[in-house]
């Protein structure tokens, strides 16, 4: 009888110590698999954050006539001598539909189109929104689509706002998590102001 | 008696393991909070920057002399020139007939008052505002602008000089914190200076 109990205990434990080592090891592989999707998509949307701030920044750049040819919440075309070559380039911004991007496992995530003299890029950055806001000199906002040259040339400021997810979900015990990161700023590209300092 | 304390062992490795893992998930959150302050207090920066160096020049009036500038001691929007002071503390919202929400409902964006309000750069010393970030939540941003010296910004000035320095302070407790769990600001700082009267 005390070697059954013996063995029934010493089982007990056994049983114990695997689960105690499972859920570990397994917060463990979540918390690694969880960081690496973290860094890609925090990397994803700094590329991104910098690319649209080398871009944007440049608008009008040696460029003699209209400067913004159309703009709206999700487009944005304009012409710049983006690489100081005395070159004007044609540059134009806007969001493909989710369905180009269905390599990946996220439903919401679509490509960015960059257009340039040089060809045209489908950027896979994560996306999952991706909005623009123009304002005039006095701070407000231009009723979008803006297509007429008088009233892109009131455009001032550029509001720009994204949020980048991870291509892969996280399956933790509780919930699907989706690695993310936001980011918006203000842009004022400087051939469009006349800066008083 | 053994096994009982190769449990207490097991425990004290998984704990320390758990608490390992939660603090890199931590630094994690930390970092993307940082990246988003950042962003927010540069868009401030560059509001601010974008203005009219002072109150005197918004007429397209040039300053020859730092002494026809506003004083220090009169930062802040100018009631007797017509401009709002905004006492509360700033946010911007989305109104969809009569519900709001601080983030995109599809409703008309209603912007933070200071881009209608202020005109000069001096408006926005005392200035707060809150900014929403959808994962983050609220950001607190509090701006101080004071005269700084021309040969060494770093140290502020009480005479009026061609030079004022924007500070610019994001608060948020999802932002790294220092040893003793204090919440460490981001500070981004810039000076706009005066140089019209060269042109």
């Amino acid at each position: 009888m005390n070697i059954m109990l013996d063995y029934i205990a010493s089982m007990l434990i056994f049983g114990i110590l695997i689960l105690t080592i499972a859920r570990v090891q397994s917060n463990i592989n979540t918390t690694l698999y969880l960081n690496t999707q973290s860094i890609i998509t925090q990397g994803n949307a700094t590329s991104l954050a910098r690319q649209i701030e080398w871009d944007f920044l440049k608008i009008g750049h040696r460029v003699p006539g209209q400067k913004i040819i159309y703009a709206d919440s999700t487009r944005l075309r304009f012409r710049s001598d983006l690489e100081n070559r005395h070159f004007i380039d044609d540059v134009r911004y806007r969001i493909l539909s989710t369905s180009e991007l269905s390599a990946t496992f996220n439903p919401r995530d679509f490509p960015l189109e960059r257009e340039t003299g040089s060809g045209t890029i489908k950027q896979n950055f994560g996306l999952v929104e991706f909005k623009l806001h123009y304002i005039d000199s006095l701070f407000r906002p231009i009723p979008m689509p803006i297509t007429t040259e008088s009233a892109c040339a009131q455009i001032k400021g550029i509001y720009v706002s994204f949020r980048v997810e991870a291509p892969e979900p996280t399956v933790t015990a509780v919930d699907t998590q989706w690695a993310a990161i936001s980011w918006q700023k203000l842009l004022f590209p400087r051939n469009l102001n006349s800066l008083y300092y | 008696m053994l096994i009982l304390g190769a449990f207490v062992l097991l425990s004290l490795l998984a704990l320390s393991i758990n608490q390992t893992l939660l603090s890199t998930q931590t630094i994690g959150l930390e970092m993307e909070a940082n990246l988003t302050a950042l962003s927010i207090a540069q868009s401030l920066m560059d509001e601010i920057t974008t203005q009219e160096f002072d109150e005197r020049t918004t007429t397209g009036v040039k300053i020859y002399s730092p002494l026809d500038m506003t004083l220090a001691a009169s930062f802040g929007p100018l009631v007797e020139a017509g401009e709002t002071p905004i006492t509360w503390v700033d946010s911007a919202y989305y109104d969809l007939g009569g519900t709001t929400k601080p983030y995109d409902n599809g409703g008309i964006l209603n912007d933070f008052r200071s881009k209608a309000y202020y005109d000069d750069v001096d408006d926005y010393n005392g200035y707060r505002r809150k900014v929403y970030d959808y994962r983050m939540g609220y950001f607190d941003v509090d701006v101080i602008i004071e005269y700084v010296n021309e040969t060494t910004p770093d140290s502020t000035s009480t005479d009026r000089t061609n030079q004022k320095r924007v500070s610019v302070t994001v608060t948020q407790f999802n932002l790294s914190k220092n040893q003793a769990g204090v919440v460490l600001s981001v500070v981004l700082k810039d000076l706009a200076v005066y140089r019209r009267f060269f042109q």
